[in-house]
């Protein structure tokens, strides 16, 4: 496997493309906007934190009021324990009602099960839905942000993208491009035997669901095919409708800085007896896939997230890299913490060890998850199954620190070494297990006098 | 998996952690309004709605009428709307009066057997005209339930969407309409905030994604 850094390396070799950071930047200012606008924000927050919390720690007692509930409004409810064992039922239920096209929205949990590929794989024509999931899945890529997902390309790319893939003319207009998106899908819509959903919250009470969609995707993508699946990962529950209320109204905020998200659904079942139109069935999907090891860890707060985005937002390291070379379908802090936690933290300790720690990201999280002490959380985790060179380094650090004069002896030492080794007052290249540190950046000369010289002289004076 | 399995692992995890156990008893911070109405009127408008305020059900049909007649200017073929059933309860006469507009009313419900044709005869319908159950003042939504007589399609697959607001369905939040609705009623509600809208090209605003471009509101005092 690719590591975090050689990722890095990589992107920035292609160049990471300014409408990143542009983006994410617009949508902190538009968030910022948002909660200055609305009195009730910072109460909201706590009140949002409270529900997350409480929900969370009750998981299982929720998750069984939920399933009973969505099954008396007629729904079908699969628990599934791994991504494999919810591709396998969304896979069998398409070949046995003979579905050859299915649409779908955004989501992120039927990325990270990898649904799209197993569609592909047994038949099933699967069609994005989103404009910019859309644009992602005809580029071939997957989505750089957990709610935009084409941020990472611009106007004049996606106009070459559709002149290749659609084979309609160049235009770089914004609103020509939406529109060839729309001509574009809704005969898909129309004819789709299937439509995929995730879940933004489902209610314990009364099992229903919310989806929240801008687009009016969410809506078309849940009535006009005749099977609904909703794919929802196992924390997403809300206790009642009024819970529902607090989370949707700090969600939309967070996201994209709307008061309400455009269309706000709330689904209780397929369509009933009288009604004119809506789906025949409505399968649920309940993804564990590492959720349950989460929850019984260190970090599960993390659980709480409701996938707003706001992290990534505010974020300097995703800003700066996009989502991409998180190599995960979840970038950005949250992606730092769910990532591992899910998949294992041997394979991507890099993550959590990739962040300034500045704190931004927990200053706008809407359920005030504390992303940083979860991220050293891990980092101490991976410290202590690291390699032997790193404790040893540790323990000669410790040696050092707990000894007052060879302490005093040694800093003077490396700071008569450091002058020596220096050019024009930097550290330009240092050599064997520290030419580590210099590959990326330079290191100013030591001082000529060390903090506890200047200490013992200028208290004395 | 089987649910008991599921769950006993969702059970084992949490023996293990040291979460805060149940959700206090505060409440959410209250939303209100001085005004309501008016504080609704900005809201919709900002979320870029189209607002028209009329004084009882005559006028109401009035201004529906010169809507759907704008709407039906220079439009070669397809003139045709689904609405709601039960509207005329509120503004006497309006299926006809819009017919007379040019529009022809298009039958919304979807069969089983016939689904994939109903759903193409249903798209071709341009104009929909709704009722909605609650709007909210803080965000300037409108809160539709679905159901018999209620097509979905009439607020969705329609290019413009017509909303009667009779000014007594205002209420100030979103957690207000979730707790005076009867969810019960149908298996699918939405909360409408503007016209479908999309920023995935550059973060550039641009109105009528998948649904409807326009959204009118005509409020009945």
């Amino acid at each position: 496997m690719t590591t975090f850094r050689s990722r890095i390396q990589e992107a920035f070799a292609e160049g990471v493309p300014i409408s990143i950071d542009l983006g994410a930047r617009g949508r902190s200012e538009r968030r910022a906007a948002a909660a200055a606008a609305f009195p009730q924000m910072e109460a909201m927050r706590d009140r949002a934190r409270v529900i997350r919390a409480g929900t969370i720690a009750n998981l299982d007692d929720y998750l069984d009021a939920f399933a009973d509930a969505a099954q008396r409004s007629g729904s079908t409810v699969f628990f599934a324990a791994d991504a494999a064992e919810a591709r396998n039922y969304i896979v069998d239920l398409a070949r046995r009602e003979q579905v050859t096209r299915a649409v779908k929205v955004k989501s992120m949990v039927t990325e990270e099960i990898g649904l799209n590929a197993a569609l592909a794989a047994a038949g099933v024509e699967t069609v994005e839905t989103d404009l910019g999931e859309f644009i992602v899945q005809l580029a071939g890529e997957t989505p750089a942000h957990f709610v935009a997902p084409a941020i990472h390309m611009d106007r004049y790319q996606i106009a070459e993208l559709f002149v290749d893939k659609l084979g309609v003319g160049y235009t770089d207009d914004p609103v020509e491009l939406t529109g060839i998106a729309r001509r574009h899908l809704r005969p898909r819509f129309l004819t789709a035997e299937m439509g995929i959903s995730g879940v933004n919250f489902g209610v314990a009470d009364d099992g229903s669901i919310a989806l929240v969609t801008n687009e009016g995707n969410g809506l078309l993508c849940t009535t006009v095919p005749r099977i609904h699946v909703a794919v929802m990962g196992m924390e997403r529950l809300v206790p009642t409708r009024s819970d529902l209320a607090v989370m949707l109204e700090v969600l939309a905020r967070s996201a994209s800085g709307q008061g309400l998200t455009s269309y706000t659904s709330i689904v209780n079942g397929p369509r009933r007896p009288g009604e004119p139109d809506g789906p025949d069935q409505l399968h649920l999907v309940i993804v564990d896939n590492g959720r349950s090891a989460t929850l019984g860890s260190t970090v599960a707060e993390i659980l709480y997230c409701i996938r707003c985005g706001a992290c990534l937002n505010v974020c300097p390291v995703y800003r700066h890299l996009g989502g991409h070379p998180y190599g995960s379908v979840y970038a950005g802090p949250v992606g730092a913490v769910i990532t591992p936690s899910l998949y294992g933290l041997e394979e991507w300790h890099d993550l959590p060890a990739t962040s300034s720690l500045c704190g931004a990201c927990a200053e706008v999280c809407p359920v005030r998850i504390d992303i940083p002490s979860l991220l050293v959380e891990l980092r101490r985790q991976s410290v202590d199954r690291s390699p032997p060179s790193i404790s040893a380094g540790v323990r000669l650090f410790a040696a050092l620190t707990t000894r007052p004069r060879l302490y005093r002896f040694v800093t003077r030492a490396l700071g008569w070494l450091g002058r020596l080794w220096s050019r024009d007052g930097w550290m330009r290249r240092m050599p064997l297990v520290l030419g580590s540190w210099t590959r990326d950046r330079d290191l100013p000369s030591p001082a000529a006098e060390t903090f506890n010289d200047w200490w013992r002289r200028s208290r004395g004076a | 998996m089987e649910r008991d399995q599921f769950l006993g692992r969702v059970r084992a995890a949490l023996r293990g952690t040291r979460l805060p156990e149940t959700i206090g008893p505060d409440p959410a911070p209250p939303i209100s309004f001085g005004d309501p109405v008016a504080r609704y009127v900005v809201a919709a408008g900002e979320a870029g709605a189209e607002i028209v305020q009329v004084e009882g059900p005559e006028a109401a049909r009035g201004e529906i009428v010169r809507i759907a007649a704008d709407e039906a200017f220079g439009r070669s073929g397809q003139a045709g709307f689904v609405a709601w059933d039960g509207l005329d309860a509120i503004v006497p006469g309006l299926y006809d009066d819009v017919a007379e507009a040019g529009w022809e009313r298009i039958e919304a419900s979807v069969g089983t057997e016939s689904r994939l044709d109903d759903h193409q005869r249903v798209a071709n319908a341009s104009l929909g005209i709704t009722g909605a159950d609650v709007a909210i003042a803080a965000t300037g939504s409108v809160v539709l339930g679905h159901g018999s007589g209620r097509p979905r399609a009439a607020s969705l697959l329609v290019e413009h969407h017509i909303v009667l607001l009779p000014i007594d369905r205002i209420v100030a939040s979103l957690q207000e309409a979730l707790e005076i609705t009867d969810w019960s009623m149908a298996s699918n509600w939405v909360a409408i905030t503007g016209p479908s809208r999309t920023g995935d090209i550059e973060s550039i605003l641009t109105l009528g994604v998948h649904g409807p471009r326009t959204l009118s509101i005509v409020l009945i005092r």
